[in-house]
């Protein structure tokens, strides 16, 4: 394999592990534009939801039901999140509890998915494509199944973006973020909005699990938050609430991450991927897409 | 048409209405005149739903509304422009009538979404000239009369406006306050706060003077305007009535 080969493999890589962080990064967006809280439940949620997926699938149900059963377990977790650790301390706003409430659910996750399917870590099964199918473009020899992890997560942010910037769902989310007494006298229902951000939240937690799983090989119940710390840290390098910023921020962890795992070390990855990390945020405090609110004074 | 009954509302130990009795009458302007911190935005919250009462009745077209929730008296007709030029500021001036129009208003209403729409860009050209700006990005004029079109868009039957002059213009406020004679014209019942007693005169047909949470006077505009002009009402202004 050729030196340029090689780097635009790992580049490739990158991307595909990078849109996984992004959707992730996307997934903490979604509730902090409503309600202002990082869900720092989220990483468990990821591991819960393909924790069923497979259990479902060791149980003998084919992927079609495995999965949406998945999903609906989870978004209907998403909605007991928000109506019992997020909702009573939004009534006060300067309250930091919804870090350590967030926190507690997603590590009481953590403890459940121990309780029920054991600390080991289980093998989970490739999906769609097997482990060795193979893509060939421009000579360079593509995982499909990496390839599928790109498109698929490349697509629902697409989906999502139009979402949010083009139907008046979308655009009531905005406003219950930037406003939520405002969005109401506006007859916009902000509590029924924040509580579907967190069910739409699940759902791409949900969906990163499903995607980034078989990538991995094998799930244990800390993976998730594992992976969160990655996704949070595309959010926080984009710039927190911005929907550019979790794509490039991902994307741009995903690529640093492989090519300092491929020349330098991978046990260095992450490493040098925070200290790449740090001295961004050093330079762009508000990270590379920072949201600022135009206004005129 | 809006009834009040011994309205009490308590921030913690602070009591910001006290007993507030009113009787809003259908078609008019009423005008709550009264200094900073007197309760007028208090009052004209648990009129719209945003603060539930401690205690007191608020009548609805003889039904009691207190406990019910904003976006069902949203439903029922009463439009709430709030204090300090509210908007989504980081939306586009034609987004921010979207969302105006579409929560507030009925299926059948919304098939002329645009055409009601297009009617606000009519009757202020300015705003359709800036369609596609961000509200946050109008000067404090144009976001008051965008304002004020979203609450109308709805097809309010009450309208209510907190100060809604504060910070503006002369010449921007006489184009507010001729809109609300206009809406008056339609039927739309409103009532409107302000600290410049003189300016609610102009357009008033009743008012209430409110002081540190009580009802200190009310009448007719002749009655106000003797009262203004009298030590009484500079007292209310400095926060020592004597009624």
């Amino acid at each position: 394999m050729s030196s340029l080969e090689f780097a635009l493999e790992l580049i490739f890589t990158g991307l595909c592990v990078g849109a996984v962080y992004s959707l992730i990064a996307h997934g903490f967006n979604i509730t902090f534009w409503t309600t202002k809280v990082v869900n720092f439940g989220h990483g468990p949620f990821i591991m819960f939801c393909s924790m069923l997926v497979l259990s479902f699938l060791l149980n003998g149900l084919p992927w079609i039901v495995s999965i949406p059963l998945g999903f609906f377990i989870i978004i209907l977790l998403g909605f007991i999140l928000e109506r019992f650790s997020i909702r009573p301390l939004l009534k006060y706003p300067t309250s930091m509890g919804w870090i350590v409430s967030t926190l507690g659910v997603g590590l009481f996750l953590q403890a459940l998915a121990s309780k029920i399917w054991g600390a080991q870590a289980l093998a989970f099964p490739p999906f769609i494509f097997k482990a060795t199918d193979y893509v060939s473009i421009f000579g360079i020899q593509l995982s499909a199944q990496y390839l599928l992890v790109l498109v698929m997560a490349l697509v629902i942010m697409l989906i999502m973006e139009v979402i949010i910037n083009k139907t008046i769902w979308g655009k009531a989310m905005k406003a219950v973020a930037h406003d939520p007494n405002f969005a109401r006298v506006m007859g916009i229902k902000s509590k029924m909005v924040m509580t579907l951000s967190f069910m739409i939240s699940a759902l791409l937690a949900g969906v990163a699990g499903i995607l980034i799983a078989p990538i991995y090989g094998t799930i244990t119940p800390e993976f998730g938050m594992n992976i969160m710390v990655l996704g949070f840290v595309a959010s926080v390098l984009g710039g927190i609430g911005s929907s550019k910023g979790a794509l490039f921020g991902g994307l741009m962890l995903g690529v640093i991450e492989k090519l300092v795992g491929g020349y330098i070390s991978t046990s260095a990855e992450h490493g040098v991927a925070f200290l790449i990390l740090i001295i961004i945020l050093a330079l762009k405090p508000d990270g590379i897409f920072g949201v600022k609110v135009v206004q005129k004074v | 048409m809006l009834k009040i009954n011994g309205l009490h509302v308590n921030y913690g130990p602070i009591n910001a209405l006290k007993g507030i009795s009113i009787d809003i009458a259908e078609g008019k302007i009423t005008a709550i005149i009264g200094a900073n911190g007197s309760g007028k935005s208090t009052m004209l919250s648990a009129i719209s739903g945003l603060i539930i009462p401690d205690q007191g009745e608020i009548y609805y077209k003889d039904t009691p509304i207190q406990t019910k929730p904003v976006e069902e008296r949203v439903k029922r007709g009463i439009a709430h422009v709030m204090e300090g030029r509210r908007l989504f500021k980081d939306q586009s001036v034609h987004d921010n009538l979207l969302l105006g129009f579409y929560f507030r208003n009925s299926k059948e209403n919304k098939k002329n979404m645009l055409k009601q729409i297009t009617e606000v860009y009519e009757r202020f050209p300015i705003l359709g000239q800036k369609k596609h700006q961000l509200a946050g990005t109008l000067s404090g004029g144009q976001q008051q009369l965008l304002i004020i079109s979203m609450a109308i868009l709805s097809k309010p039957r009450l309208l209510l406006l907190d100060e809604p002059s504060l910070g503006l213009a002369p010449i921007v406020v006489d184009q507010v306050y001729q809109y609300l004679d206009e809406l008056k014209a339609m039927g739309v019942t409103i009532i409107v706060s302000e600290q410049m007693a003189a300016l609610a005169m102009r357009i008033a047909d009743f008012g209430y003077v409110l002081e540190r949470g009580k009802i200190v006077g009310k009448g007719d505009v002749q009655y106000l305007k003797s009262m203004m002009d009298s030590d009484e009402m500079s007292a209310v202004y400095f926060g020592e009535a004597k009624v």
